[in-house]
C-alpha cells in the first residue's frame, strides 16, 4: 500500500485497491499526476488531474503569480508572486499557502539548489538575483545582473547557478559556493530560459527576439552550438523560443516556440528539429510529467495548456485554464 | 568578442539635441506634453544600458543640449557638435533638414536618430546613411489606423481637417492611406474654430458632423489636440471616433503591458514618477539601437555603427513581441503601432492578414519603391 498521506484531499475517493485486485481502470477514482499551472492574471493556480485531463481545482494564490517549482519531495511548491513581492510555500497536501519567503521586488522565476535548501530568485524589476536561505526564511545575498532578468538555472552537479537577463542580453554565470559573478556571455536578443544537461556539461538558453537557442560548453562557456528554427507558413519573426526542457530518458530536448504557437522537437545527439508540434497559442513554459510520456505546454493567449504524447510526438489534449497560464510543474505519483 | 581584446573603460556620450517649443494653440491641460517628453525615454535607455555596459566595461553618457534656449539666429552646426557623434535628434522640420544638409558635406558624418519628427516628406527624400528614424512617419501611423478600419469594415469616413500645417500632413498621409485600401472618404470638414468648445460642444459637434446619409467612423486630424477631445460621442451619428481623438495609433501607452513591457513602464515610472509616453518610447528605442549596435561592434564609429545597424544581424528587442530592424532604404524603424483609447490597449498594427513579401511590418509606411527615386 502506498503511504497514507498520499491520499489527500486531491485523490477523489479511495479505490485504488479495487484497481489493483480486479485490473479494472477506474480511471476517476485512481490518483494521478497533477499539473499545476500559475495563472498570471487570475491570481491563481490551477490544478489538472492527468489521467482525466480536467481542472479539479483553482486555488487563490498572491498576485501575478509567474515561476513555480515544487521541493524535492513534492510536498511543497514555491511560488513567485511578482507584484506581492514575495515567494508563496504552498502546503501541496492541503493546496494551502503555508509560509512565504523574502523575494526583494518583483520576484519572477525561481530555481532550487540541489541542496533542497537553497532557493534563488530572478527579480525582474531591480535587475538583482537574490539568494535565499529557506530554513532560516534569510536573505543571503544580492547579485546584481543585467535589465530584467529571467531564465534561472543550477546545474544538477550544484556548482554553478546562470540567470539570462531579457534587456542586457547576457547570460550571467556565478557561483554558487561563493554566489559571485564569474563570466558573462552575450547571447541573441532577450534570452529567456536556461537549461542545464543532466550532466552538467551544456547549458542551453533561448532567445526570444533572436530567435535562436544557443548551446554553451559549461567547462569554459564557449558555444558549442547555435541553432534557429522555421515554421512553415509563419513568419520568422514570430517564431521566438522561450521554454526549453530536455528529456532524461531520449536525446530530445523541445523548445517552446512563442507566438509561432509550435514547440520544436530536437535531437540533441545531431542538434537537428525533428518535428515542430502545433499548440496553443504564446506557448512558453513546457514540464514533463514524471515518465516522460507527456509534456505539458502553457499557453498564454489562449489561456490554456497543450499536452503532448512524447512517444508519438502528437498534441493529444488541451486544457482550458485560467488567464495567461505561465509558469507550471507536475507533482509526480 | 571584441571586447575581450579591450583594455579599460569605454565612455560613449549621446548627445540629445532639441528645440521643441511648444506651440501657442490653447491646449487642453490633461494633453499638455511633459516638461522631460522625449529626453527622459532618453535617460532610461542611458540607464538600462548601463546596467549592461557594466558587464563590458562600456559607459553611456547623455549629454543634453537644447537649441531653442539659445540665439535664434543660423545655427553655426560646427559650433554645437564639434567632432563625429551619436545624435539623438528632437528638432523641428526647418532646422532638422539643416542639420541634415550640413551632415551631407562632412567627411566624417555624424550619426543622426531622429526620435520625433514624423514628417513623411522626410522619409521619401532624404536617404542618408547616417540618417535613422525611431518615431515612425505618418505613414506608418495613418496605415495602422486604415488597416483596423478595414478589418473593422468602417470605410465611409467623415473626415475633419485641424487646419495647421501639421494636420495638413497628417491629412494628406491619411488620404493616402485611404487611397491604398480603398476607404471612401464622404466628407471632409475643416474645423474653423469660431466657437469656444468648452462651453458649447453638445451644441456644436452635431451640427458640425450631421450630414444626409451616415458614415461609419469619424476620423479627426488635430495633431496638436485643439478641439478633437470633444468629438467622441457628440457626433450627430453615434459611431466611434478615430485619429487623434478616440481610438489613437502611436508607439506607446501607459497602458500597454505585454511583452515584458510592463518591466518597462515600472522602470520609467521609478525613474520619472509619470507614465511612459509615445515620445519617451521613440527616444528610449533610439539609445537602445545605439547600445546594441556598441555591445555587438565594440565601436562608437559612425561609419561602423550605421552599417550595423541597417545590416541584417541588428535585432532589437523593444517590449514589441517581435524584433525591430531599420529599414535598409531609409533608415526607418520597423515597428508594429498600438491603437489605443484614452485607458486602454485595442489592437496592433499590422492586422492579421496584411502581408509583405519581406516583413508584415513592411505593410505600414513606404516601401522602397516609394523612397528616393
Amino acid at each position: 500500500m502506498r503511504p497514507s498521506m498520499f491520499f489527500g484531499p486531491n485523490t477523489k475517493s479511495v479505490l485504488l485497491a479495487i484497481v489493483l485486485t480486479t485490473g479494472f481502470v477506474f480511471t476517476l477514482s485512481a490518483a494521478t499526476e497533477l499539473a499545476y499551472v500559475t495563472n498570471e492574471k487570475d491570481n491563481s493556480i490551477s490544478i489538472v488531474e492527468l489521467d482525466t485531463f480536467t481542472v479539479m481545482k483553482e486555488i487563490p494564490v498572491g498576485d501575478r503569480p509567474r515561476g513555480f517549482i515544487f521541493n524535492h519531495d513534492h510536498s511543497l511548491a514555491y511560488i513567485c508572486a511578482s507584484d506581492s513581492d514575495r515567494i508563496q510555500i504552498l502546503d501541496v497536501a492541503t493546496d494551502k499557502i503555508v509560509g512565504e519567503l523574502p523575494s526583494g521586488e518583483d520576484p519572477e522565476t525561481i530555481a532550487l539548489h540541489p541542496n533542497g535548501t537553497t532557493i534563488y530568485t530572478a527579480n525582474e524589476d531591480d535587475a538583482l538575483l537574490t539568494v535565499i536561505d529557506i530554513p532560516t526564511a534569510q536573505v543571503i545575498s544580492q547579485i546584481d545582473v543585467g535589465v530584467e532578468p529571467e531564465g534561472l538555472a543550477v546545474s544538477p552537479d550544484g556548482s554553478k547557478l546562470v540567470v539570462t537577463s531579457e534587456t542586457t542580453n547576457m547570460v550571467h554565470w556565478i557561483d554558487t559556493a561563493t554566489n559571485t559573478n564569474y563570466a558573462n556571455s552575450l547571447v541573441g536578443a532577450r534570452p529567456r530560459s536556461a537549461v542545464f544537461s543532466q550532466d552538467s556539461q551544456q547549458l542551453w538558453v533561448s532567445s526570444e527576439i533572436g530567435g535562436q537557442v544557443t548551446v554553451f560548453n559549461v567547462a569554459d562557456q564557449s558555444v558549442k552550438h547555435e541553432m534557429t528554427f522555421a515554421i512553415k507558413g509563419v513568419y520568422k519573426d514570430r517564431v521566438q523560443p522561450v521554454g526549453i526542457v530536455l528529456m532524461k530518458s531520449k536525446p530530445l530536448a523541445f523548445v517552446a516556440l512563442g507566438p509561432s504557437n509550435h514547440v520544436a522537437v530536437i535531437d540533441t545527439e545531431t542538434m537537428q528539429v525533428l518535428e515542430y508540434l502545433l499548440v496553443g497559442r504564446r506557448v512558453w513554459q513546457l514540464a514533463f510529467n514524471r515518465d516522460e510520456s507527456l509534456l505539458l505546454t502553457t499557453n498564454g493567449i489562449s489561456g490554456d495548456i497543450s499536452i503532448i504524447d512524447t512517444e508519438k510526438l502528437k498534441t493529444i489534449k488541451s486544457v482550458k485554464v485560467g488567464r495567461y497560464p505561465w509558469g507550471i510543474g507536475v507533482k509526480y505519483l | 568578442m571584441a571586447f575581450d581584446a579591450m583594455a579599460g573603460q569605454l565612455s560613449i556620450p549621446i548627445t540629445y539635441l532639441s528645440n521643441r517649443v511648444e506651440p501657442s494653440y490653447a491646449i487642453n491641460d490633461l494633453l499638455v506634453r511633459p516638461h522631460n517628453a522625449g529626453v527622459a525615454g532618453a535617460e532610461l535607455g542611458i540607464a538600462d544600458s548601463n546596467t549592461t555596459g557594466k558587464f563590458l566595461d562600456q559607459r553611456f553618457v547623455l549629454l543634453n543640449i537644447n537649441l531653442a534656449t539659445q540665439k535664434k539666429d543660423k545655427i553655426n552646426w560646427s559650433d554645437v557638435i564639434p567632432a563625429p557623434t551619436l545624435l539623438l535628434v528632437d528638432l523641428d522640420t526647418e532646422t532638422l533638414f539643416e542639420l541634415l544638409a550640413y551632415n551631407s558635406n562632412l567627411v566624417a558624418p555624424h550619426l543622426i536618430i531622429n526620435v520625433s519628427e514624423r514628417s513623411n516628406a522626410l522619409r521619401q527624400t532624404i536617404c542618408s546613411e547616417y540618417l535613422f528614424h525611431t518615431t515612425p512617419s505618418y505613414a506608418q501611423i495613418t496605415d495602422a489606423l486604415g488597416q483596423w478600419l478595414l478589418i473593422k469594415r468602417l470605410d465611409n469616413i467623415f473626415l475633419i481637417d485641424g487646419d495647421t500645417p501639421r494636420d495638413a500632413q497628417w491629412l494628406e498621409s491619411f488620404k493616402r492611406t485611404a487611397k491604398r485600401y480603398k476607404l471612401t472618404i464622404s466628407t471632409e470638414k475643416k474645423w474653423s474654430f469660431n466657437s469656444d468648445l468648452r462651453r458649447t460642444v453638445a451644441q456644436e459637434i452635431p451640427l458640425f458632423t450631421q450630414t444626409a446619409r451616415p458614415y461609419d467612423v469619424v476620423v479627426v486630424a488635430d495633431t496638436h489636440q485643439r478641439f478633437g477631445q470633444y468629438i467622441p460621442f457628440n457626433t450627430y451619428y453615434p459611431r466611434p471616433v478615430v485619429g487623434s481623438a478616440g481610438l489613437v495609433a502611436n508607439t506607446w501607452h501607459p497602458s500597454i503591458e505585454q511583452w515584458g513591457a510592463k518591466q518597462l513602464q515600472h522602470r520609467f515610472m521609478s525613474l520619472h514618477d509619470r507614465y511612459m509616453q509615445h515620445h519617451d518610447y521613440d527616444s528610449y528605442v533610439a539609445i537602445r539601437a545605439i547600445a546594441y549596435a556598441v555591445q555587438q561592434t565594440a565601436s562608437i564609429d559612425p561609419s561602423v555603427l550605421s552599417p550595423f545597424l541597417r545590416g541584417d544581424n541588428f535585432q532589437l528587442a523593444a517590449y514589441k513581441g517581435r524584433k525591430l530592424t531599420f529599414r535598409n532604404y531609409n533608415g526607418q524603424l520597423r515597428m508594429p503601432i498600438e491603437l489605443t483609447h484614452p485607458l486602454g490597449l485595442v489592437s496592433r498594427s499590422p492586422q492579421t492578414g496584411f502581408m509583405h513579401p519581406l516583413s508584415e511590418l513592411d505593410t505600414l509606411g513606404f516601401d522602397k519603391s516609394e523612397v528616393c527615386q
